[in-house]
């Protein structure tokens, strides 16, 4: 183990940062289910125990009635059933407190949790803006997202039981995608090759994969049965030259540890649904990919980075900004995945760009807003803040992103 | 900005989100312990006493007899036996709950364990973890809002079963519905069943149940009955509720279609509307539930860092962004907008990020692109561009690049 210099070994003081909570959690769960296990058996063992026991007692009363003997009078039974009765009060009592010791290793989780995960979520304030008049708007998103996942029976399903007024003509084009999809976790081909046929010229337009994709699963799964088949079929589509080491490794099952190993993993199923839905919904005029969740995506991210950040006390008042609509305090970056849009900020004055305030291009090549231009401007010159060059007056060009 | 990598070791987003996802069945837990202690006590509360009639009959002298000894002997047996079966299924109650949040557990620890390997978005694991958040996140919007089939569709399709909250909100579900129909036994047995903990939140649900049982007797005429009732239930009320309790009493003397207030708010139908909502706020008060859902709470968020002011700009709208499109637009319109205090560029016409790799190039005109699709269009027409917004030609020599800081 390495060590670094103040003589701790080399990366604890990272781990020492690291969440250990859901651990903490599932140790306590651990612990909790294990006592109460042995409980359990326990009890299993103190309750059949005394059943027996009072069954023999029982059982001893009923053969001496029979007998026509009277118990009453014999003081070495009536002594058993004295004590018969001291352990049933035993025993009953010790089962009635076993369990509730269990209590304190329960709490323990309860407390576990909330210690470790963060309760409160008041990144945001009080009033909702998602309130009852935008419901509707919220159930519509919910069903197209789930249109989309190829779940159409769910939403149709939705729609009755909120009652949105959607009517079949909506729900038209994607009966035949949840057709296609369906097929696809069946593992059938043959209605996604069918729609490749009929779109292709608007799927070669995208370049889409789809078609080798599709193509691939069906010469993979060939392959693994008949030999010849799959080489019949790789002669009729060219693109599948790549694949033609797959020969190789074809006999007794050794494609599962060639370099192909990946193609068998019923991932690619799910990865050709997601193309096709992607490839769809984009001819359909819709986003390639589903807005649902791509913002509750970002919004994972985001209300992270905001917990965060409140917890270092460093936003305490967060969420006063929510009633004012205007901008959040600070930035929160989601990665280049969720930039659709472009956006300027001055490095000069540190304000975002706007339709009076617009970014410009200076001689030099380096871009600042026109409101630093006008700052820096001395005469009919102005340096830029960058490098050496100098920008005339009418030299800066407004740019449009 | 925030440091990625120390952000992701700290503070994992399941550290953020998923405080309901365990907290839900560990309430659940607690209950089944706090029923089942109880039963287990009046059971052997029961077999104690069977014992000591047994007790009392074998040193009684004038009682002695063996039919009843042999028979109280044999109670007991039964009663032993019932306390077997009770203490049974409470156990395994108890482990199936435990169960259940083990099973949440390892779902979070497959999170975990994906953030530890920094894998990237595009991974699968990674996706189909997210998907069934997304799913998770929406089943219990759909939940809360009453759209019970759908939800339970919708758990089936994605794979989520054991993940989400059903049992709390089919339980809530039945009590509401009986709520709707003015009904309040169900919701009064709740009450009972619960007694110490809505105690605990200082809830006056039972005592509003009441008061409306009330009220309904008189409404029907009943005013006999309706005092009987409050003799019965009214009579160990705290001082808190006094003043209520009198304007109740004097609720007596006033018809149905009386104008004289407070008399007639306390006639109106309107209070089951109240009473609903209350016992809503309870019954998640108890269980933990947050009063909005993580669905709402998160694509707020979310949108809000998504949301630019070239969303709102008819000519600047992107087919790709979630903000662009109309139902997400309304939404988002009185959120706040994100922050921006980087640049960040997106090519018009590839949807790429213009950075170093792809550096942006400005056409005479002060449009400005991607050098990759500019390239690729200067390619396909010997060396000239056209501007995809403008209709304007230039060679491609005639663009400059823009450096950003």
């Amino acid at each position: 183990m390495q060590v670094n210099a103040e003589g701790k070994p080399d990366g604890e003081e990272k781990d020492s940062k690291e969440w250990k909570g859901l651990e903490s959690v599932s140790n306590e769960v651990a612990k909790a289910a294990l006592k109460i296990n042995n409980a359990h058996q326990q009890y299993y063992k103190d309750i059949d125990g005394l059943l027996e026991y009072v069954t023999n007692m029982h059982q001893q009363f009923l053969d001496l009635k029979e007998a026509d003997q009277d118990p009453m009078s014999n003081s070495s039974v009536m002594q058993s059933l004295t004590r018969t009765i001291e352990r049933i009060k035993e025993a009953v009592s010790k089962i009635s407190s076993n369990h509730k010791e269990l209590h304190s290793s329960i709490s323990k989780i309860g407390k576990a949790i909330d210690k470790n995960f963060v309760t409160d979520d008041h990144i945001m304030s009080k009033e909702d803006v998602l309130d009852t008049s935008k419901q509707d708007a919220l159930m519509e998103i919910i069903c197209e997202h789930l249109l989309r996942l190829g779940c159409i029976d769910v939403g149709k399903t939705l729609i009755k039981e909120a009652e949105l007024k959607w009517d079949e003509s909506r729900l038209e084009p994607f009966t035949e995608l949840n057709q296609i999809l369906r097929a696809c976790r069946d593992h059938n081909l043959d209605p996604a090759m069918q729609w490749v046929k009929r779109h292709k010229s608007a799927l070669d337009a995208r370049s889409s994969p789809l078609e080798f994709m599709l193509h691939r699963i069906k010469f993979i799964s060939l392959l693994q049965d008949d030999e010849h088949q799959a080489l019949e079929y790789a002669r009729h589509f060219g693109k599948l030259q790549k694949l033609m080491a797959c020969f190789l490794f074809s006999k007794n099952g050794r494609l599962s540890t060639s370099p192909y190993a990946t193609f068998l993993s019923p991932n690619i199923w799910m990865e050709v649904c997601d193309v096709i839905v992607s490839d769809a919904c984009a001819m359909m005029g819709l986003s390639s990919e589903s807005s649902l969740a791509i913002s509750l995506n970002a919004g994972c991210l985001a209300a992270t980075s905001l917990l965060m950040l409140k917890s270092q006390l460093k936003y305490p008042h967060l969420h006063d900004v929510w009633s004012n609509a205007d901008e959040l305090p600070i930035e929160i970056d989601l990665g280049s995945k969720y930039h659709f849009h472009s956006a300027f900020a001055c490095p000069v004055m540190r304000s975002r760009s706007s339709d009076t305030n617009p970014p410009m291009r200076l001689s030099c090549g380096h871009a600042i807003s026109k409101e630093a231009v006008n700052k820096l401007l001395t005469g009919s010159k102005m340096k830029c803040p960058y490098c050496p060059q100098e920008t005339r007056r009418d030299e800066p060009k407004e740019l449009y992103f | 900005m925030v440091d990625k990598e120390a952000a992701r070791r700290e503070y994992p987003d399941i550290r953020a989100l998923e405080h309901s996802t365990l907290k839900v069945p560990y309430e659940i837990l607690n209950k089944k312990f706090r029923t089942a202690q109880k039963a287990i006590d009046r059971e052997v509360t029961n077999v104690l006493g069977g014992s000591n009639e047994i007790l009392h009959c074998s040193s009684d002298p004038r009682n002695q007899s063996i039919d009843s000894v042999a028979n109280f002997l044999g109670g007991v047996v039964q009663k032993l036996t019932a306390l077997k079966r009770k203490a049974d299924d409470c156990y395994n109650q108890e482990q199936g709950c435990l169960k259940n949040c083990k099973l949440r557990i390892n779902h979070l620890q497959d999170r975990m364990d994906q953030l530890r390997k920094e894998l990237p978005d595009d991974d699968f694991g990674v996706t189909v973890w997210q998907r069934k958040r997304c799913s998770r996140f929406i089943v219990d919007h759909l939940l809360r809002q009453g759209y019970y089939k759908a939800a339970i569709d919708l758990i089936e399709e994605a794979d989520i079963k054991g993940l989400c909250n059903v049992e709390i909100f089919t339980v809530a579900r039945k009590i509401e519905a009986s709520l709707q129909i003015k009904n309040v036994s169900l919701c009064l047995n709740w009450c009972i069943d619960n007694r110490s903990r809505l105690k605990k939140i200082k809830s006056s649900l039972e005592f509003n149940l009441r008061m409306q049982e009330f009220i309904e007797l008189i409404r029907e005429g009943e005013r006999l009955d309706a005092v009987k009732y409050a003799r019965r239930h009214f009579s160990n009320i705290d001082a808190g509720s006094r003043d209520l309790m009198q304007r109740a009493m004097g609720l007596l003397a006033f018809q149905i279609d009386t104008k004289c207030q407070p008399y007639q708010d306390m006639y109106n139908p309107h209070r089951w509307k109240t009473l609903l909502q209350q016992f809503r706020e309870d019954i998640f008060s108890l269980y933990q539930l947050k009063e909005r859902s993580m669905f709402s709470v998160v694509l707020q968020v979310g949108l809000a860092s998504l949301k630019t002011p070239d969303c709102y700009d008819e000519c600047k709208k992107n087919l790709q962004c979630p903000i662009c499109s109309s139902n997400f637009n309304e939404i988002a319109r009185s959120l706040p907008f994100s922050h921006c205090s980087h640049s960040r560029l997106v090519c018009k016409i590839s949807g790429e990020e213009m950075n170093g790799n792809n550096p942006p190039m400005m056409l005479p005109n002060g449009m400005v692109y991607g050098e990759k699709a500019l390239l690729k269009l200067a390619d396909l027409n010997h060396g000239i561009v056209t501007c995809p917004r403008t209709n304007a030609s230039y060679p491609f020599s005639d663009l400059k690049r823009v450096f950003l800081l």
